[in-house]
């Protein structure tokens, strides 16, 4: 393993087989690797499941370590400036024959599905002339938004979200090689806050570890800049007793403090909500509002007067 | 006659331009400085309006013969196109074959409230020009603009003193050929406070429609001001203590924002007010991401709408109110993603993921990674192979 200084990177899988929680889908590609033919490939999931690792593992794989660097290229749809820079790119790195036995080179699109359906319509054009000598694997969170010509055109492996189980064995044997104490509640909150997103649980996991000797589930949520579910809850139950202005002390300490943005106090205020112990009926009519005021914040310009105007209408909820 | 006076009267040239001597001459001397190469700090002017900022300026490109370009909110609607005409006429020669060129930014206050990054972009862009730009503000002290005026040379403009707007005024009736009463005249120059554009307003509305001038008050005094705001009877009302006001919209609407509950002691009034504030809020970020200031009317409609008509559970005395804490809070640690382009793409290369990805999950992770009391600092700088500016960037992110 080389001395690397970012985690995600140091243990980043060299091969297919290390990769976490996706057997299946890791199964069929070995099966492809030993055949030494693949098709265009679509890796649909959920960010940090492994679409990116398992491209480079291929890659590695099929061209050995040589001539890896030569044979593979890493695109991506939302850094590119529109489809006709990725042609080029593509053109020009499609101009040479690839190096080695295998026939193709093979380019990786990362997050595909930002394209837009005409740009996807004249990326699947370019799949089409290059495919001679490329292969493309794209990479997106939703199949569904890649056209179906292309999606046809594709074999598609589907990479699950990663189980707490697994996420919690893996967070274990980084702490453990990297020589770091972390509590069962500190663990616990990394899943939480990362929701089986494995990249970001291990990014969390460094930082953590960076300024504390244990890692501890308070400095796990201050380090991720998120509130700890319990400030939530208290924010919520003093506006729901009508105890605006407490409530909205609250609110500004975690924004301002905590620095944590007004759209994930929201996401968990509504994760808490679906959680609190009331009739489904008033908490339909919460949630209700919760989306309203999350559909503000997008358009509004100042999150911390949205995020007021929702504890002032939770008080109206805990009043009558 | 449709002619705006203020328009039809603007002097020609700079011997007809109005009693700012002290500004004038700090003018000169930084542009001659900034012309022989001795310094290359952009000049700030500010001070109230119509105390002939925009005008010296122009008046000194006149005379000069130097090409004037211009730069407001007006004509910039997205913070892309700014950026754009700053970067291009801060380094190409002038158009028009004349000597060199002025750059004037006007209303810094606006574009910095319309593009919250345009304060760090110019400070950026400033250092890399080879022309004098000229930054106007009506207060050099407001908030958000430290750090550019730290970098400039600031030239103080004052109201203009009563005796001079009078004596303006007589001449201007003069070519007119018209008659104004003495005590007219000298009452336009005392209400007008130093503003010479707004007297002379006041003057061409007395000669054609021999209206009376209404008091312009001016009150730095916010506390008095959103009192007066609350008790406002129509919209017009409102409208008119908003303009006497000197502190700008965002501003205001944060110091109604923060007040709310104390306005109202009874939750239905409070959540109506908020329900208002939150939609004046929503146009307010169309105007900002659209620029479409059209929009503007309905934020004041409903801001003023806010605090003067929902009449539920209101209180009815003075209010002492209070300092929006959230600004105060956000203020100091509020900084900018302005120039950390070249860095994400590093760190996007080297962590196979997108510039998106890094802006929002990996700087705030890496700036963690790098700090002094960081263990694993070393290695996370040699890994990236961050120079020292870079890790002061990230360091000193928000």
């Amino acid at each position: 393993m080389s001395a690397n200084g970012i985690w995600t990177e140091k243990y980043r899988p060299q091969t297919l087989k290390e990769i976490t929680d996706q057997e299946e889908t890791v199964e069929r590609l070995k099966r492809f690797v030993a055949t030494k033919s693949i098709p265009h490939m679509l890796f649909a999931g959920p960010p940090g499941t492994g679409k990116t690792t398992a491209a480079i593992c291929l890659a590695k794989e099929l061209f050995g370590p040589g001539s890896f660097r030569s044979n593979f290229i890493e695109l991506n749809a939302s850094d590119e400036r529109g489809i006709e820079t990725i042609r080029t790119r593509v053109k020009d790195f499609a101009r040479t024959s690839p190096i080695g036995e295998f026939p193709y080179k093979i380019i990786c699109l990362d997050e595909a599905d930002n394209l837009t359906s005409d740009a996807q319509q004249a990326l699947r054009r370019t799949m089409e002339i290059f495919s001679h000598n490329c292969r493309f694997i794209l990479i997106c969170n939703y199949s569904s938004k890649i056209i179906e010509p292309i999606q046809s055109r594709c074999a598609i492996f589907r990479f699950q979200r990663i189980s707490e189980e697994k996420i919690k064995e893996r967070l274990l044997y980084i702490a453990e090689k990297e020589k770091v104490s972390i509590s069962g509640k500190g663990l616990d909150a990394i899943v939480y806050i990362t929701e089986g997103d494995l990249r970001r649980a291990i990014n969390l996991l460094q930082t953590s570890a960076a300024l504390n000797e244990e890692i501890t589930e308070e400095i796990v949520f201050k380090v991720a800049g998120r509130a700890h579910p319990a400030e939530i809850r208290k924010m919520l139950t003093l506006s729901l007793e009508g105890k605006f202005k407490e409530a909205r002390d609250t609110l500004y300490n975690l924004m301002t403090r905590y620095g944590v943005s007004a759209s994930d106090i929201l996401q968990q205020v509504h994760r808490e909500i679906l959680n609190m112990d009331i009739e489904e009926e008033r908490k339909t009519a919460l949630l209700d509002y919760v989306g309203e005021v999350d559909f503000r914040l997008s358009e509004g310009a100042h999150p911390d007067v949205q995020l007021s105007a929702l504890l002032a209408k939770f008080s109206l909820f805990g009043a009558v | 006659m449709s002619t705006l006076f203020i328009e039809k009267y603007k002097p020609k040239s700079l011997s007809e331009y109005l009693d700012q001597k002290e500004a004038t001459e700090k003018f000169n001397t930084w542009l001659k400085k900034f012309i022989k190469g001795e310094t290359s700090k952009p000049a700030l002017l500010f001070g109230p309006s119509g105390s002939g900022k925009t005008l010296l300026v122009e008046l000194e490109a006149k005379e000069l013969g130097f090409e004037l370009v211009k730069i407001d909110p007006v004509s910039i609607s997205s913070f892309e196109e700014l950026c754009r005409a700053l970067s291009s006429t801060l380094t190409s020669t002038s158009l028009f074959g004349s000597q060199g060129k002025i750059i004037l930014i006007d209303e810094v206050e606006g574009l910095r409230s319309l593009f919250p990054r345009f304060i760090s972009f110019l400070i950026h862009v400033i250092e890399k020009s080879k022309y004098p730009i000229v930054l106007i503000a009506n207060n050099a002290y407001a908030l958000g603009l430290r750090d550019i005026r730290l970098k400039s040379e600031t030239i103080k403009f004052r109201r203009i003193p009563k005796p001079t707007i009078l004596h303006y005024l007589k001449r201007v009736v003069q070519l007119e050929g018209g008659h104004v009463d003495n005590k007219i005249l000298n009452a336009i120059a005392e209400n007008a406070k130093g503003d010479v554009r707004a007297a002379l307003n006041d003057l061409q509305s007395i000669l054609l429609y021999k209206t009376q001038i209404h008091a312009r008050d001016i009150k730095i005094d916010v506390f008095a001001a959103i009192n007066k705001l609350l008790r406002a009877k129509s919209f017009e009302e409102g409208l008119r203590v908003f303009e006497e006001l000197e502190i700008d919209y965002p501003l205001l609407f944060q110091w109604v924002a923060e007040n709310l509950p104390l306005i109202y002691n009874e939750p239905r009034g409070l959540v109506m007010a908020y329900e208002k504030l939150s939609k004046a809020d929503i146009f307010l970020g169309r105007i900002k991401k659209e620029g479409n200031w059209s929009l503007l009317k309905y934020f004041f409609d409903l801001m003023f709408g806010t605090v003067a008509f929902v009449s539920v559970g209101k209180r009815k005395k003075f209010i002492p109110f209070k300092f929006p804490t959230y600004l105060k809070k956000i203020s100091s640690s509020r900084k900018d993603r302005g120039e950390e382009k070249e860095l994400v793409a590093k760190i996007s290369s080297k962590c196979h993921v997108s510039s998106k990805k890094v802006i929002s999950e990996y700087l705030p992770f890496i700036k963690l990674l790098v700090q002094k009391q960081s263990k694993y600092r070393k290695e996370v700088i040699n890994y990236l192979s961050l120079g020292r500016d870079e890790v002061k960037k990230l360091i000193h992110l928000s």
